[in-house]
């Protein structure tokens, strides 16, 4: 893991996009602790306000501060994220060990149900739920896991499937292993590089649609603030304001930006790794 | 007797890689007689692809040095522009590579190939004309039902079959000089020998320049009439195939004859070999590039490479202790 | 024989992309099942009397078994029935088809841009490898696939339409005749072409430069075959077929996407149409949108596999070999 980190850092892009994702981290985390101001608080009589020395990013429509409100945003993303992949993660990887290992007909089902749920983009897919039940973080969160269990479960699949008679899978079952030992102990840890490098690369991914939800309004909902509902506030009093949108793309397009470059930076350092180990 | 095509002299050819400048050729000179079958020899590492390449200016980027006297119709191609030179690609000069099963292109039809291959010679031809004559040739190299192979793909052949396509692609062209680098290497022995025959009457009937690059001397002595001998980017050896093969002057040449495994080799008998490795040609030495292995070596050889003498019409060879 | 084993697999393709929309459609009416309260109720209103709310009911189906209702379902969407609208009664369909068309051309001049951009930029970079365009490219291109088109979209407006004043931005221009719908096509399409610019310019390059190392290339130069044709025809030929499938893939993407260009732009299309019904928990009318997209999502995917196998004619040989 620290030789990956390593190469990261050599290539000029991962640093790029290292340094872009550490500065978003640490304005999304700290930010609000930084900035003086309450992220719902109203101001009316200041609203529109461009970037001062008093307020550095400005007000919004409603003369809320932006800046505290985009270090927000940044939590919101990054939690809707880090929950999303962890899940989609988890319930892909199992199902696609599961497949691996089942008899063909329950693997055909799965499989059918990956190709049903790919069916899906998830931006569609959101909207359908949304239009039932409406909006909310949780649910976000619970939809875009599901459309991106097939993502996980195919790579999860084909990796234990490769691995699946590698001789020290079939010496420890011979020593007497269990079932559940061997696939926790053994089989998730050697199929983990491809899934992480995929979920890292899928980070910026989930931002995006997240955002984009939110955008639409169908994501987070106000007075809860997320980049998404920023850059559509913003978007909407365009002709008042050209600041919230301007900070709240650039914000947006700085954190996919740079976790896009880190992302395939460290596709590039694991990828040859993989191929390597035995 | 009647002019050389090509008269090729002291052509140097050498490439930039990471570990320093690699003299791939070194002064190499020999003529292409009109109408001879020439076979260049060598072992892998003898520079004998890159001569073929350097013919055609087929050269790849790293290219750090190409010098030398490339003389066809009395001008040097290698002082014309190179479009002098591309300009005989696939009109005056073919080419046959060593490995059929990737040298054709897999997404587009054996005709549709042949047609584009002959476009250089013939741009105003129409489809339907270079379609007959890739038929009639498919036909003459042996290939059964040509007309429906045409519309076939690359995969659809085997690899025997896609060389004598490459072959009837080469001949398709009438160029004056065709050279075939390797072109049985890759082939099971049965196919080698009726891709050999096949060769041998065509040169036979059609005539023109062949030069054929290849590391086996039982290929050589079956179709050429003149053979030149690389080692390591040098031209150590040339003249009449039979006489160089029958009474080898240089000590390599003599070596390599030895190699060959004879028909009466027995159970236990010990396989003739060359001691040593090929030299690296980043590294050269000061002398003869064959003293490290050569039997007959004296310290003189090590100080100075031996220049290319005469030894009789036509026969030259580049050893102080001929 | 080669034709039999293609002929296999074309068919197995159609019967799982069959199988897939039908799995779709029962899903998607499945979610309706999850709808907190009676969906008659919530049509009409908190003042419905209960007898109004059951003869709505009556009249929705709503009180037949649930395999029966989803028999129906399914029948009414083969039939084209896709419900009536909420608001004005009209058939879903009808609000649906008249919305299709602007939407399709709006994906379509992006997918048309995306290969007029994103072509010659590959192949320019893979021809001239390492050159600083090469290099910059290769920076404008993760830039390009980064960024989400709706921050684009937005910035488009903010720049060309508020700032600059050049071109007209919202709506479609139903008045302005084609040059005007032209104009008015050009942000919006951009907008979501751009990452496909920088997807098609690092696929195409990647697999061009491998494919120009390979012998027969070597073989179309040694018989004088102009460079430009072996990059254009022999090369780009074969280094499209990557490029094809992983573009195939993203179709649904680029649908969703279309989505928010259209909201951006005011442009209308099947993603306002959405969008508007979502606001009014217009379900019938979202169920069909998604429907639809779906539908051609999936029949892309087919459409793209089926490219695949036109344009490689080795796997027609692969397929016959069995897996």
């Amino acid at each position: 893991m620290r030789a990956a980190f390593r190469a990261v850092w050599r290539s000029p892009t991962g640093r790029i996009g290292l340094v872009l994702v550490v500065l978003v981290l640490l304005f999304s985390l700290f930010g609000p602790f930084v900035i003086p101001y309450e992220p719902n608080k109203l101001d009316v009589l200041h609203r529109f306000a461009g970037p001062t020395p008093i307020h550095w990013m400005g007000t919004d429509n409603l003369g809320r501060d932006l800046a505290v409100r985009m270090a927000v945003g940044g939590q919101i993303a990054l939690g809707v994220a880090l929950s999303t992949i962890g899940l989609s993660l988890v319930g892909g990887t199992l199902l696609g060990i599961a497949a691996a290992y089942a008899p063909t007909q329950i693997e055909r089902v799965i499989l059918i149900v990956f190709d049903v749920l790919s069916a899906f983009p998830p931006l569609i897919f959101a909207l359908a739920i949304v239009a039932l039940l409406g909006p909310g973080l949780d649910k976000v969160v619970f939809i875009l896991a599901i459309t991106m269990v097939p993502h996980f479960g195919r790579i999860a699949r084909a990796q234990t499937l490769s691995l699946k008679h590698a001789p020290f899978l079939d010496a420890t079952r011979v020593l007497g292993a269990s079932a559940s030992r061997l696939v926790l102990v053994h089989v998730v840890p050697n199929i983990m590089g491809p899934l992480v490098v995929l979920a890292s690369m899928d980070i910026p991914v989930v931002i995006t649609l997240e955002a984009g939800l939110s955008f639409l309004g169908i994501g987070v909902p106000p007075p809860r603030a997320s980049w998404g509902g920023l850059l559509h506030d913003g978007y909407t009093n365009l002709t008042q304001s050209p600041w919230p949108v301007t900070f709240a793309g650039l914000m947006l397009i700085l954190a996919t930006l740079g976790f896009t470059l880190f992302g395939e930076a460290l596709r590039d350092a694991i990828d040859p790794k993989l191929r390597a180990a035995p | 007797m009647t002019e050389a095509l090509l008269k090729i002299r002291d052509l140097s050819v050498h490439f930039r890689t990471g570990n320093g400048t690699a003299q791939v050729l070194r002064n190499v000179s020999l003529d292409l007689g009109r109408g001879r079958a020439v076979g260049v020899v060598g072992e892998s590492g003898s520079g004998k692809s890159t001569l073929a390449a350097a013919l055609l200016r087929l050269l790849p980027a790293n290219l750090a040095l190409l010098d030398g006297t490339i003389e066809l119709d009395g001008r040097n191609l290698l002082d014309l522009p190179i479009a002098e030179t591309v300009a005989l690609r696939g009109t005056r000069f073919a080419m046959i590579f060593q490995d059929p099963m990737t040298a054709l292109n897999p997404v587009f039809t054996i005709g549709n190939q042949l047609v584009e291959l002959q476009r250089a010679k013939r741009p105003k031809a129409s489809k339907t004309e270079l379609l007959a004559r890739a038929t009639a040739m498919l036909g003459r190299v042996g290939i059964a039902d040509p007309a429906r192979r045409l519309t076939q793909y690359p995969h659809e052949f085997s690899g025997g079959m896609r060389q004598r396509v490459m072959i009837a692609a080469a001949l398709l062209t009438d160029a004056d000089l065709l050279i075939a680098d390797e072109p049985t290497t890759a082939l099971d022995p049965t196919i080698e020998a009726q891709i050999v025959a096949l060769m041998r009457d065509l040169h036979d009937e059609i005539g023109g320049t062949l030069m054929l690059i290849s590391h086996s001397l039982g290929l050589i002595s079956e179709l050429c009439d003149d053979v030149v001998v690389l080692y390591a980017g040098k031209l150590v050896e040339s003249g009449p195939m039979a006489d160089v093969f029958r009474t080898p002057l240089h000590p390599y040449t003599r070596a390599l004859i030895a190699c060959e495994i004879a028909a009466d080799v027995e159970r236990g008998d010990r396989l003739a070999s060359i001691p040593g490795e090929v030299p690296d040609v980043t590294r050269l030495p000061p002398g003869c590039i064959f003293a490290n292995r050569c039997p007959d070596v004296i310290p003189a050889c090590l100080d100075a490479v031996p220049e290319l003498r005469e030894f009789g019409p036509d026969r030259r060879a580049a050893c102080i202790r001929i | 024989m080669t034709l039999s084993p293609k002929l296999r697999y074309v068919s197995s393709r159609i019967v799982t992309t069959l199988l897939v929309l039908v799995s779709a459609t029962v899903l998607l009416f499945s979610l309706t099942l999850f709808i907190p309260g009676n969906p008659a109720e919530i049509l009409l209103g908190p003042r419905a009397t209960p007898e109004a709310v059951q003869a709505y009911s009556h009249i929705m189906g709503l009180d037949r078994p649930l395999p029966e209702r989803l028999v129906i379902f399914l029948g009414n969407v083969l039939r084209g029935d896709l419900g009536r609208d909420v608001i004005s009664g009209r058939p879903v369909l009808d609000l649906v088809l008249e919305v299709f068309p602007y939407t399709l051309t709006l994906t379509l001049a992006a997918i048309g841009l995306a290969i007029v951009l994103g072509v010659p930029l590959g192949c320019y970079a893979a021809t001239h490898p390492g050159s600083v365009l090469d290099q910059v490219g290769a920076v404008i291109s993760v830039g390009f696939i980064a960024m989400p088109n709706f921050v684009v979209a937005v910035f488009l407006v903010l720049i060309f339409s508020v700032w600059l004043h050049w071109l007209p931005v919202l709506g479609v221009g139903r008045d302005g005749g084609w040059g005007d719908a032209f104009l008015r096509l050009i942000l919006p399409a951009l907008s979501l072409a751009l990452s496909w610019i920088g997807y098609i310019a690092r696929l195409l390059r990647a697999s061009l430069l491998e494919v120009l190392g390979e012998a027969h290339i070597r073989t179309a130069r040694a018989y004088g075959v102009p460079e430009r044709r072996i990059v254009y025809r022999n090369a780009l030929k074969l280094a499209a077929i990557p490029t094809v499938a992983i573009l195939g893939l993203g179709v649904g993407r680029l649908l969703g996407g279309a989505i928010f260009a259209e909201i951006v732009f005011a442009r209308p299309g099947l993603g306002t149409l959405v969008y508007d019904a979502i606001a009014v928990r217009n379900y019938p009318v979202v169920q069909a949108a998604v429907l639809v997209v779906v539908g051609v999502f999936t029949v892309t995917n087919l459409l793209t596999d089926l490219t695949y196998l036109w344009l490689d004619p080795r796997l027609g040989r692969r397929l016959g070999e069995g897996r």
